[in-house]
């Protein structure tokens, strides 16, 4: 069991590099999350049963997407913790998170579009 | 409407704003080279706190009170898109909000100076704080059309 303060504060002991694990954690956390916010928006549309069972389970699939939404975001979060970033995977994490962020909402927003106007 | 779903819906729509505004004191502090960090602590701190706070109150509106009467409303109104469109991705785009923000906390207490002195890190900050941005602002004028469909 690591100590606290190298998660939070001096992670990486095989480059040198003092860097914290927790930005890093958070933003692969956004990018699971992001995902599963995006697939399960589209997917519990085009499949009545996943609707239902987020229903039936959460009392309304909303709720159902925030609550998944937040058990992965912490999930994902507790995972990455363990990894040692460097500079560059802090860098990529953020980067693709940027890219990752920009395409789910063009997805559930471009979804939507397509249902509202252009499907019947 | 009772007396609380409307001051939740108030409240739900001050939150949101705050946590907005929040977004683009942040996205204007990312823009210099040196950016206060207190500032961003400060401004990232209250964009998470609105967002959750916005999507607590909104959300319970939302479940006990929209889906009844306002969404058939709209649905049998003279635009019906208003739900169809605007209120399904407003919805589930709001999701990302609270999570993105939260982020952004992270790496400001946790990354520090390390990371905002960063060039490339800092685009990449002021990337995905303007993407929140932009998400709120379409929330907002979402919430905006909404209401103005409620017939």
């Amino acid at each position: 069991m690591e100590p606290i303060q190298n998660i939070i504060r001096e992670s990486n002991y095989k480059t040198g590099e003092k860097i914290s694990r927790v930005p890093h954690a958070a933003f692969c956390a956004l990018i699971v999350a992001s995902l599963v916010i995006a697939g399960l928006t589209i997917s519990a549309d085009l499949i009545p049963p996943l609707k239902n069972w987020l229903k039936g389970t959460f009392s309304h699939h909303w709720i159902g997407k925030g609550v998944l939404a937040l058990a992965v975001f912490l999930i994902s979060f507790l995972i990455s913790l363990s990894f040692s970033p460097t500079e560059r995977r802090e860098r990529i994490a953020l980067y693709s998170s940027a890219w990752i962020v920009a395409l789910s909402t063009f997805a559930i927003v471009g979804f939507f579009l397509y249902e509202a106007f252009f499907l019947h | 409407m009772t007396q609380t779903l409307a001051t939740l819906l108030i409240a739900h729509i001050v939150l949101g704003l705050i946590g907005i505004g929040a977004l683009f004191a942040l996205a204007m502090a990312l823009l210099k080279k040196m950016p206060s960090m207190r500032f961003l602590r400060i401004s990232s701190l209250i964009a998470v706190i609105g967002f959750i706070l916005s999507w607590i109150s909104g959300g319970y509106y939302y479940v006990t009170y929209y889906g009844g009467p306002v969404k058939a409303a709209i649905k049998a109104g003279p635009n019906p898109w208003a739900h169809a469109f605007f209120m399904e991705a407003k919805e589930h785009v709001f999701l990302l909000l609270p999570f993105i923000s939260l982020a952004l906390a992270c790496a400001f207490f946790f990354g520090g100076e390390r990371i905002v002195s960063d060039d490339k890190k800092r685009h990449a900050l002021l990337a995905i704080t303007l993407i929140a941005g932009l998400i709120g602002v379409f929330s907002t004028l979402s919430g905006v059309i909404i209401s103005g469909s409620v017939r």
